[in-house]
C-alpha cells in the first residue's frame, strides 16, 4: 500500500514488516518520530520503550537479541556517543536476532551540538553500515538490515539524515505479521561472555569475517552503476545521489547505500570508464577514504577541497558541482527571528530568579532550557552534551574557580546522565548547586515521558520516580520551588546556593504545551509607564510594545498602532499581553514594579 | 506542515510524485518554520534550491521577504497580511524593513498577490483556517485542479471541514479578483 511517509515512519513500518520483537530509543531529533511510530502502530507482540538513555536502550535491545528476537534501537547520532560501550563490543558477540541501530545524524546542525559522522562508528566497529538515498529506500534497507545482520552475525547501522528521516515521500508498505517468537535464551560463554580468552577468539572471527562482509556490499543492490555520459564518474552516497540525480538526468552515477565498507570492486569497475572521479557525500570524507587507499587517478572530493566537509549540501551547491551557473543572489538585511521560549514556559521564571541571584558561570545542557542562552535571560554559559552540566559545574570547583558553582538541566536530562554527576559531586565533596528543571516532559524533541512523569511509550503508567526523594538519597539536600513565583524561587535559590555541599534546587511547574491550556489570562493595566522591564527581563513572545504619539491638544496618548515596536523616545509606550498566546504563567505580573499586570 | 500535507495529497491523487522537507524541533521554538515541496512525475529530493522556487506560500509578511530569493523570476508568491514582529523588533534591537525595502523585494518578481488571510479565516468561520485561505490563493498558479485541492481538505482537515473549504474558496476568489 503507497502511503507519504516521512523517513523516520518507513524505517519503523520497516523494521515491523521485519518482525522485530522489541523497539528501543532515548528522544533525539531528527529520530524521535521511529519509536514513536511504532508505540503508536503498536502491534500486540511488539514491546516498545522510550529508555532511560541510548547506551540503555542498546542493551536491552542486545538482551533481546540474545534471546532471539529481531530488534531495533533507534537514536540521533550523538546518542550513539553514549551507546558507544555495548556497541562496539557487540561487532564481538554479534547477535542472534538481527540488531539494527537506527541512527540518525544531523548535517548542518538543525538541532544538535555537533554534525559527527556516525559512518565512522561502523569503521570502528568493522561492521556493516546503509545509507537511505531517500523515504522509500530507507524502508527497503531497514528489512534488508535484519537479514544482513544474521547473515553476518554483527549489529547494522543504518544511517538516515535528518533531510531523509523529516522529508516525506510516496513509500510502499507491506504487511506487519500477526506473531513473532518470544525470546529464548541458551546458554553460549564462547560468544557472550567477553572476557580476554573469549574476547580474543571473537576479535579473529571479527577479523576473518571482513571480507563476507565486503562482498555484501559488493553485490547489494542499495550500490549501483548508473551509466550516462561524460568522462567524470561521480559517486554519490545516501541524499547526495537523489539531489544529484534530480538535478542530472544524464550524468554517469555510482550510487553508494552501504558507505562502509564502501564496495570497492564496483568502484574499480566504474572508474575504468571515468577519467576522473567526483566523490559526494555529506559531513566527512568516508568512502572518499577508502576509495583513495585502492585507486590512482584523478579524484576530486573533500579532501582536496571540491565538497565541503562541513554542513548539510544544499541543492546549489549540487547544481555548481555538476557544472550549471547558479546565479549569485543578492540578499536584503532583514530582522532575525531567533528561536525563544513558549509564553508560560517556566524556565523563565527560574531562570529570571537564578539572574537576580548569579549572573554568570551558570554551566547549561541540553532542551528547551538552553535556550536560555538567548537574550533577554542570557543564563547559559555552557553547553556540552547530555548531563554535562553537573560535572562541568564540579570541575569548576574543584580546580578552585571561586564563584558560585551552579548547573542546570532538565527532568529528562537528569535522568538520562545527571544522576552519576549528582553522586559524583557529593562523593568527591563539591560545594555545587544543581538546578534540575522539572517540567514533567521531554519537551524540546516532542514531549515524550520518562520515569520521573511515570507514562510509558503508549500512554499506559509505568514505574514513577520520585525526583527530590533519588537527590537525598544521593546525600544532596533538595529544595522544591514554583517558577511562576519568582519571589519563593530566588528565595529558594538564595539558600541552595550559600549551602555548603551539595544542592538540589527542583524548579517544579509543567511545561505550557503539554496538558490543557490555561483558561487564565494576564492583562497589563493603566498603570503602565513603558518601562519595558517585562520585555527586557524575559522576553515572553505573548508581551508586545504598542506605540502612543502624544497629543499635544488634549495632553493625552494616542494609541496609534498595535504590534509596531519603537525606540523614539519621544514617543511613549506601553506593553500590551496577545490573550491568544498568553499561558497564564504570571511571571510577567510578579516582576512588574508598578503592580499593573492583572489576571483577567 | 498542515499546508504541505494538503498539497502532497493533492499531488498524489493526480498520480504525481512528491517529496515534502519540513522543520521540526529547535527551529519550531518561534523561529521561522519552512517546508519545501516538490512535486513531479519523479521526484526523489526535497530541497528547492535558491532561484528555483515556482510558488512561495507565506503565513506571515516577514517570512516572505526572507525567503523570496527562493523564487525564480517568473514565479509567484502569495503571502498572508498577517504580521507577527520578531523579539528583536519588538525590543527595539531591530528595526522593521521600512516600505521601500519591502518595495523593492517584491519589484523582482512579476506575480506578487498579498492577501487578507485573517480577515478572511474569520470570514470563513474559523481564525486557524489562515493557512487554507493561502492554498486558496496559490490555487490560482498551482499545477493541481482546485477539486482535487478540495478533496485533498477534506481527508487532511480533521475539524471545522466546512470552515476550511469556504476558507479555501474565500483565498481562491481573493487571488482571482486581485488579478483582475
Amino acid at each position: 500500500m503507497k502511503d507519504l511517509l516521512s523517513g523516520n515512519e518507513a524505517v519503523a513500518h520497516g523494521a515491523l514488516e521485519a518482525g522485530i520483537k522489541v523497539a528501543t530509543a532515548y528522544p533525539g531529533t531528527p529520530s524521535s518520530e521511529i519509536l514513536e511510530t511504532i508505540a503508536e502502530i503498536k502491534p500486540p507482540h511488539v514491546h516498545a520503550e522510550w529508555s532511560v538513555n541510548e547506551k540503555v536502550a542498546l542493551e536491552v535491545a542486545a538482551g533481546a537479541s540474545f534471546g532471539g528476537v529481531r530488534v531495533l534501537c533507534s537514536m540521533k547520532h550523538v546518542g550513539l556517543n553514549v551507546a558507544a560501550d555495548p556497541f562496539m563490543t557487540m561487532a564481538y558477540t554479534g547477535v542472534r536476532g538481527g540488531v539494527v541501530l537506527a541512527v540518525c545524524d544531523d548535517p548542518g546542525m538543525h538541532s544538535s551540538q555537533n554534525e559527527q559522522d556516525s559512518r565512522n562508528f561502523a569503521l570502528a566497529a568493522n561492521v556493516l553500515c546503509l545509507e537511505p538515498a531517500d523515504p522509500a529506500e530507507a524502508r527497503e534497507m531497514t528489512i534488508e538490515a535484519f537479514d544482513l545482520s544474521e547473515r553476518l552475525d554483527i549489529p547494522i547501522i543504518l544511517k538516515p539524515v535528518t533531510r531523509i528521516s523529516h522529508t516525506k515521500g510516496l513509500v510502499d508498505t507491506g504487511d506487519i505479521p500477526d506473531r513473532v517468537e518470544s525470546a529464548r535464551f541458551s546458554p553460549d560463554k564462547g560468544k557472550l561472555v567477553m572476557v580476554p580468552g573469549n574476547a580474543r577468539v571473537r576479535h579473529l572471527d571479527l577479523i576473518a569475517k571482513q571480507p563476507m562482509i565486503l562482498e555484501e556490499s559488493e553485490k547489494s543492490r542499495f550500490n549501483r552503476i548508473e551509466e550516462g555520459k561524460g568522462k567524470m564518474g561521480i559517486i554519490a552516497c545516501g541524499i547526495c545521489y537523489s539531489y544529484l540525480r534530480d538535478h542530472f538526468p544524464d550524468l554517469p552515477i555510482l550510487k553508494i547505500g552501504v558507505p562502509v565498507p564502501a564496495p570497492i570492486g564496483l568502484i574499480e569497475k566504474f572508474a575504468e570508464s571515468c577519467d576522473e572521479l567526483l566523490i559526494v557525500e555529506e559531513l566527512e570524507p568516508v568512502v572518499e577514504r577508502q576509495v583513495r587507499e585502492r585507486l590512482c587517478m584523478e579524484i576530486h572530493g573533500k579532501m582536496d577541497g571540491t565538497v565541503q566537509r562541513h554542513g548539510e549540501i544544499l541543492p546549489e551547491t549540487y547544481q555548481k558541482l555538476g557544472g550549471l551557473d547558479v546565479p549569485e543572489v543578492q540578499r536584503v538585511s532583514l530582522p532575525q527571528r531567533p528561536p525563544n521560549m513558549c509564553p508560560g514556559c517556566p524556565h523563565r521564571g527560574l531562570m529570571y530568579a537564578l539572574k537576580k541571584v548569579n549572573r554568570k558561570g551558570v554551566m547549561g545542557d541540553i532542551g528547551c532550557y538552553t535556550l536560555g542562552l538567548l537574550p533577554p535571560l542570557g543564563m547559559i554559559d555552557s553547553c556540552l552534551c547530555m548531563g554535562a552540566s553537573i560535572n562541568l559545574a564540579t570541575g569548576l570547583y574543584q580546580a578552585g574557580e571561586k564563584t558560585d558553582s551552579i548547573s542546570l538541566l532538565g527532568d529528562s536530562t537528569f535522568v538520562h546522565s545527571g544522576i552519576t554527576g549528582l553522586i559524583n559531586s557529593v562523593y568527591n565533596r563539591a560545594n555545587t548547586t544543581v538546578i534540575i528543571l522539572d517540567n514533567g516532559t521531554t519537551a524540546m524533541t516532542g514531549f515524550q515521558p520518562h520515569p520521573g512523569t511515570g507514562e510509558l511509550a503508549d500512554s499506559s503508567p509505568g514505574g514513577h520516580l520520585d525526583l527530590a526523594k533519588l537527590c537525598e538519597a544521593c546525600g544532596a539536600k533538595v529544595w522544591v520551588v514554583d517558577p511562576y513565583d519568582t519571589r519563593e524561587t530566588e528565595k529558594g535559590l538564595r539558600e541552595a546556593i550559600s549551602h555548603e555541599g551539595v544542592s538540589v534546587v527542583i524548579s517544579k511547574r509543567n511545561c505550557t504545551l503539554i496538558g490543557q491550556r490555561s483558561r487564565v489570562k494576564y492583562q497589563v493595566g493603566e498603570d503602565c509607564n513603558g518601562c519595558m522591564l517585562c520585555i527586557d527581563s524575559i522576553g515572553c513572545p505573548a508581551m508586545m510594545p504598542l506605540r502612543f504619539t502624544f497629543n499635544k491638544a488634549e495632553m493625552a496618548p494616542v494609541k496609534t498602532g498595535a504590534r509596531q515596536a519603537t525606540t523614539n523616545p519621544s514617543q511613549i509606550r506601553a506593553v500590551e499581553i496577545d490573550p491568544l498566546l498568553c499561558a497564564g504563567c504570571g511571571i510577567c505580573s510578579s516582576i512588574c514594579p508598578k503592580r499593573t499586570i492583572q489576571r483577567v | 506542515m498542515l499546508a504541505g500535507d494538503i498539497l502532497s495529497r493533492s499531488a498524489i491523487m493526480q498520480g504525481l510524485d512528491v517529496k515534502k522537507a519540513e522543520t521540526h524541533g529547535m527551529a519550531q521554538r518561534g523561529g521561522s518554520v519552512v517546508t519545501h515541496l516538490r512535486i513531479g512525475n519523479k521526484v526523489r529530493s526535497a530541497l528547492v534550491p535558491v532561484g528555483g522556487a515556482d510558488i512561495l506560500i507565506s503565513f506571515e509578511v516577514l517570512e516572505a521577504l526572507r525567503y523570496s530569493h527562493y523564487v525564480r523570476p517568473g514565479g509567484s508568491i502569495f503571502y498572508s497580511s498577517r504580521r507577527v514582529d520578531p523579539l528583536p523588533v519588538l525590543r527595539g534591537l531591530e528595526e522593521y524593513p521600512s516600505s521601500e525595502t519591502i518595495n523593492g523585494i517584491w519589484e523582482g518578481f512579476k506575480d506578487v498577490l498579498e492577501i487578507d488571510a485573517p480577515d478572511l479565516a474569520r470570514k470563513a468561520g474559523h481564525p486557524l483556517t489562515q493557512n487554507v485561505v493561502m492554498i486558496g490563493a496559490a490555487s490560482t498558479r498551482l499545477p493541481l485542479p482546485a477539486d482535487s485541492l478540495r478533496k485533498s481538505i477534506e481527508v487532511s482537515v480533521k475539524r471545522a471541514k466546512d470552515a476550511n473549504l469556504k476558507a479555501f474558496d474565500l483565498g481562491r476568489e481573493a487571488a482571482i479578483s486581485l488579478r483582475r
